[in-house]
C-alpha cells in the first residue's frame, strides 16, 4: 500500500500534501537542503505556473517555486490519498 | 579569546546582522542606525555592504548588515561574504534576524550561527504579521532552549527595538554563552571525529572544544573553495600549512562518505530547527500553512492565473514606463533650464579667472554642456523609475512576475529572474547589469549581464520616439499618433526581448555551456511597501550611484567631442574628417558617416547621439538641442534621411555596443575582460547584420 503512494513531486496534485522520501543525487541539492527540503520534510503543492514548468510549494513556512527538472527528481509519499 | 582583545583595541563594539533574504533585516538595520550609515561593496566582491553606527549608554556600536543567506554553507558570493564574516570576522555580537511568519526555516540559519558563534542574539522580526496570521511564539521557551537572548520586534514600526539594543548591549558585555546540543548522523560524526583526531595536534588543549565545531563546518567546504577557506578556518593552528594539508586529505579521501556526512549535517540543523519550532510555536490555523496567509493566497490566485497573470503584469510594467516617461519630461525641462541659466555665470567666472578663451569655450561648451545634457536627460527618469521599481520589489510582486515568465527563460537557458533585470534595464542598463546579482548562479548571471544591453534604456527611448514619429507616423493624425507610437515602442521592446532570449539560448549552448543550476525562487508574502523609506533609499543607492558613474564618463567625453568638433585640420573639423572616413561604412548600413561617428562619440551616454548628429549636420561647435520634432524633422530630411535611414537608425539605437557606464559595470560585476568584450561584440554584430539586411532589402525596391 505504502509503495503506491510514492510519486514524483511534480505529480503531486495542487493542494495536496506529501512527505519527501528521496532526493535524486543527479540534481544540485545544497540549495534545496538549506531551504529545509530534506528526507521527511512535509511539503504542499500550492499552485503551478500557468505556462507550466514551474510550481510553488509550501516548505517549512515559506513559499518556494521549483522547476520541473528538480521536482522530477524528488520522490514523495502522499499523505492523504483521495 | 580574540573577541576580548578586539574589544580592548577598538572603541566601537562590532555587531554583525545576518538573516535569510526577505526577513526585514535592512529595516532592522535602518531602524537601529537611522541615516547614519554608508553603503558600498565588500572588498574584492560584487556584493553590496552596509555599515551603520549608533550609540547607547555611552558606548559606540558599529553595525554590519550582512547579505541575506539561507545557510552558512555558501552557494553564492553573497552567502560566502556572510559565512566569512560570521565565522572569521572580528565582531563582538551576532544578531540573527528571523521572520516570525517563517520561523522554522529561519531558525535553521540562526542555529548554524549559534553553533559557530555562542555570542548570538536572536531577533524575531515581523511580529505584527505573525499575529495577524495567528502565529504565537513562546519566546521564553526558545530563550530557555538556546540560552541566548531572544527579542521580538516589529522593525517597521520600531516596536521592540529598544529591547533589542539593550540585549545587544548586555550580550556585548557579558560574553553570554549560548549553546545548542545537536547530534549529527553516524557518517558525519565519524568523519568529524576522524578529522578532529588528525587535527588536534596542531592546536592547544583549550582550543579543542572550538575545533570540534570547526571540524563540522570544515566538512561543508567544497573542493573548489577549500584552498581559500581551509587556511581561514585553521588560522589558529601551530602549523597552518600542514594542518590544511592534513584536513584536505581526510575530507576529500572518500567523496561518497563526504556527501553523506554533508547531508547529515544539514539535516541535523533542519531537524533541530523543526523540533524547536514544534515546541515553541503555536499556529491557530488547522492546515498548518500559517506562513502562507489567506491574503497571499487570494492575491497569488489572481496574479499567477492564466487569465489575469500576464495582463496585470503588462499593465503594471506599462504603467511604470508611462509614469517614468511622462513624469520625467517636466523635471527634465527644469534641469535643462537650470543648466542654461548657470551657463553665463560659469562663462563669466572662467573669464574672470583670466583663462584663455579656448579653454573657456572648451569647459563651457564642451564639458559643461555635455554634462548638463546627460544629467538633465538621465536623472529624472531614473529618479522616478527606480523608486517605482523598488516599490514593486518590496511588495513581493516582482518574484511573481519571474514565476509567471520563468518557462520562457528556462527554454533559453536563462533564469526567470532575468525578466526582472530586463525590466531594470529599461530604466538603465548599468542598473540592469548590477541587478543581475539577484540571479544566484554564475552562469545564468553572466547570460543576464551580457544580454541586458539589448533592452533599450531610458537614454535611448527619446531617440526612438522622435524617429518613429518623424519617419513612420508622420502622416497619422496627432491623437492616434501617440497610441501608435506606444504600440511601436512595445513592438520594438518585444523584438529586443526576443533577440536577447535567442542570444541567451545560443550562449547557453556554446560559450556558457552547462547544466542550468537548481532553480529556487522564493515567493515572499505580499507586504505593503514603506513608501517614504523606499524613496530615500532608492534615490540614494541606485540613482546617485548610476548618475555618478555617468557623470564620470560624460565629462571627459564632452572634452573629446568638443575637440573633435572644434579642432580643424585643413578646412574642416576632425569630426567631419572622421564622418567622411566612415561614410562608406555608414552607407552600407543605410546610415551615414556622421551617424556612425555619433554612435562612437555617444559611447559615454546614449542620450547624446542625436545631439552629436545635429552638431555635425549643422557644423556647430557644441551640442545642439533640437527645437521640437518639426525642427528635427527638417534637419534630418535635408541631410538625406529616408525611411531606410530611419529604420536602420532604430535598429542601431537598440543594437549597438553598451554605453561606457554599462561596460564599466559589466567589467566590475563579471571581473573579466572577456565577458565585457563579448557584451560589446554581440549586440554590435547583430546590429550591423540587421542594418545591412534592411538596407539590402530597401535596395531591391
Amino acid at each position: 500500500m505504502a509503495e503506491q503512494n510514492n510519486i514524483k513531486l511534480n505529480e503531486l496534485p495542487t493542494g495536496m500534501s506529501a512527505t519527501v522520501c528521496t532526493i535524486d543525487d543527479s540534481i544540485p541539492q545544497n540549495r534545496l537542503r538549506e531551504l529545509g527540503l530534506i528526507e521527511g520534510t512535509h511539503i504542499t503543492s500550492l499552485f503551478s505556473a500557468f505556462c507550466g514548468g514551474l510550481c510553488a510549494y509550501y516548505i517549512r513556512g515559506a513559499v518556494i517555486a521549483l522547476r520541473d527538472d528538480i521536482t522530477n527528481s524528488i520522490v514523495v509519499k502522499m499523505q492523504n490519498p483521495v | 579569546m580574540r573577541i576580548k582583545t578586539d574589544k580592548m583595541q577598538n572603541d566601537k563594539i562590532k555587531i554583525a546582522l545576518c538573516g535569510n533574504p526577505n526577513v526585514g533585516k535592512s529595516t532592522v538595520f535602518n531602524e537601529l542606525t537611522g541615516l547614519n550609515q554608508h553603503t558600498g561593496n565588500w572588498p574584492g566582491k560584487t556584493v553590496s555592504s552596509a555599515t551603520g553606527y549608533f550609540s547607547h549608554n555611552g558606548a559606540d556600536y558599529e553595525l554590519i548588515d550582512l547579505p541575506g543567506a539561507y545557510s552558512l554553507c555558501p552557494n553564492s558570493a553573497e552567502e560566502e561574504v556572510t559565512r566569512d564574516y560570521i565565522c572569521f570576522g572580528e565582531h563582538n555580537v551576532v544578531v540573527a534576524v528571523a521572520d516570525a511568519t517563517c520561523l522554522e526555516r529561519n531558525l535553521n540559519l540562526a542555529l548554524q550561527v549559534l553553533y559557530v558563534n555562542p555570542n548570538t542574539v536572536l531577533c524575531i522580526n515581523l511580529m505584527d504579521e505573525a499575529k495577524t496570521k495567528g502565529i504565537e511564539i513562546d519566546l521564553q521557551k526558545i530563550r530557555y532552549i538556546l540560552k541566548i537572548p531572544v527579542v521580538a520586534v516589529t522593525a517597521r514600526s520600531g516596536k521592540g527595538m529598544g529591547k533589542l539594543v539593550e540585549e545587544i548591549e548586555s550580550a556585548s558585555l557579558s560574553n553570554s554563552k549560548g549553546k545548542i546540543s545537536i547530534s549529527f548522523g553516524e557518517n558525519a560524526t565519524m568523519l568529524k571525529n576522524m578529522l578532529f583526531e588528525k587535527l588536534k595536534v596542531f592546536f592547544s588543549e583549550d582550543y579543542h572544544d572550538k575545533l570540534q565545531k570547526i571540524c563540522t563546518m570544515l566538512l561543508q567546504t567544497s573542493s573548489q573553495s577549500s584552498s581559500n577557506t581551509l587556511p581561514l578556518w585553521l588560522k589558529n593552528a601551530s602549523d597552518v600549512e600542514n594542518a590544511v594539508k592534513t584536513a584536505e586529505e581526510v575530507i576529500f579521501s572518500n567523496e561518497a562518505l563526504l556527501k553523506k556526512a554533508r547531508d547529515e549535517i544539514i539535516a541535523a540543523f533542519v531537524v533541530c530547527a523543526e523540533k524547536i519550532y514544534n515546541e515553541c510555536v503555536l499556529c491557530e490555523e488547522m492546515s498548518g500553512h500559517a506562513g502562507y496567509g489567506i491574503k497571499d493566497r487570494r492575491i497569488d490566485k489572481i496574479l499567477t492565473s492564466k487569465k489575469f497573470g500576464i495582463p496585470i503584469m503588462l499593465i503594471i510594467v506599462a504603467f511604470v514606463f508611462w509614469l517614468t516617461i511622462e513624469g520625467a519630461n517636466y523635471p527634465s525641462v527644469w534641469l535643462s533650464k537650470m543648466f542654461d541659466f548657470l551657463y553665463n555665470p560659469l562663462v563669466n567666472l572662467l573669464k574672470f579667472l583670466h583663462l584663455p578663451s579656448v579653454v573657456v569655450d572648451c569647459i563651457a561648451n564642451g564639458i559643461y554642456k555635455t554634462l548638463g545634457f546627460v544629467v538633465s536627460v538621465m536623472l529624472p527618469p531614473m529618479a522616478i523609475f527606480f523608486p517605482l521599481f523598488t516599490l514593486l520589489e518590496d511588495s513581493g510582486i516582482l518574484p511573481r512576475i519571474a514565476f509567471n515568465l520563468d518557462k520562457y527563460f528556462k527554454v533559453s537557458g536563462a533564469h526567470g529572474k532575468m525578466a526582472l533585470t530586463m525590466c531594470m534595464g529599461v530604466g538603465c542598463n548599468a542598473c540592469g547589469v548590477t541587478g543581475c546579482r539577484i540571479i544566484d548562479s554564475k552562469r545564468e548571471r553572466l547570460i543576464g549581464m551580457i544580454t541586458n544591453s539589448f533592452i533599450p534604456c531610458n537614454g535611448r527611448f527619446p531617440t526612438i520616439i522622435a524617429i518613429v514619429s518623424i519617419f513612420i507616423l508622420s502622416n497619422v493624425i496627432i491623437g492616434v499618433q501617440s497610441i501608435l507610437t506606444a504600440l511601436i515602442l512595445v513592438l520594438i521592446l518585444a523584438l529586443a526581448v526576443a533577440i536577447s532570449l535567442i542570444t541567451s539560448k545560443i550562449l547557453s549552448k556554446t560559450l556558457l555551456k552547462g547544466e542550468s543550476s537548481s532553480f529556487v525562487l522564493e515567493l515572499p508574502p505580499y507586504r505593503a511597501p514603506q513608501i517614504c523609506k523606499v524613496l530615500t533609499r532608492s534615490l540614494l543607492d541606485r540613482t546617485l550611484f548610476v548618475l555618478s558613474r555617468a557623470v564620470c564618463v560624460a565629462a571627459p567625453a564632452g572634452l573629446i567631442i568638443w575637440c573633435a568638433a572644434n579642432i580643424y585640420v585643413g578646412d574642416s573639423s576632425i569630426l567631419s574628417h572622421c564622418a567622411a572616413f566612415f561614410e562608406p561604412f555608414g552607407r552600407l548600413l543605410g546610415l551615414d558617416g556622421m551617424i556612425v561617428m555619433a554612435f562612437l562619440l555617444g559611447f559615454p551616454a546614449n542620450e547624446i547621439v542625436v545631439p552629436i548628429i545635429l552638431m555635425g549636420y549643422l557644423s556647430t561647435g557644441s551640442l545642439a538641442d533640437y527645437n521640437g520634432i518639426a525642427g528635427l524633422s527638417a534637419i534630418l530630411h535635408s541631410n538625406g534621411w529616408t525611411l531606410n535611414t530611419a529604420i536602420s537608425m532604430l535598429i542601431a539605437v537598440v543594437f549597438h555596443f553598451p554605453c561606457a557606464t554599462t561596460c564599466l559595470t559589466i567589467y566590475k560585476e563579471s571581473g573579466s575582460v572577456k565577458w565585457t568584450a563579448l557584451a560589446v561584440a554581440i549586440p554590435l554584430v547583430i546590429g550591423i547584420t540587421l542594418c545591412m539586411i534592411t538596407t539590402f532589402l530597401f535596395s531591391l525596391f
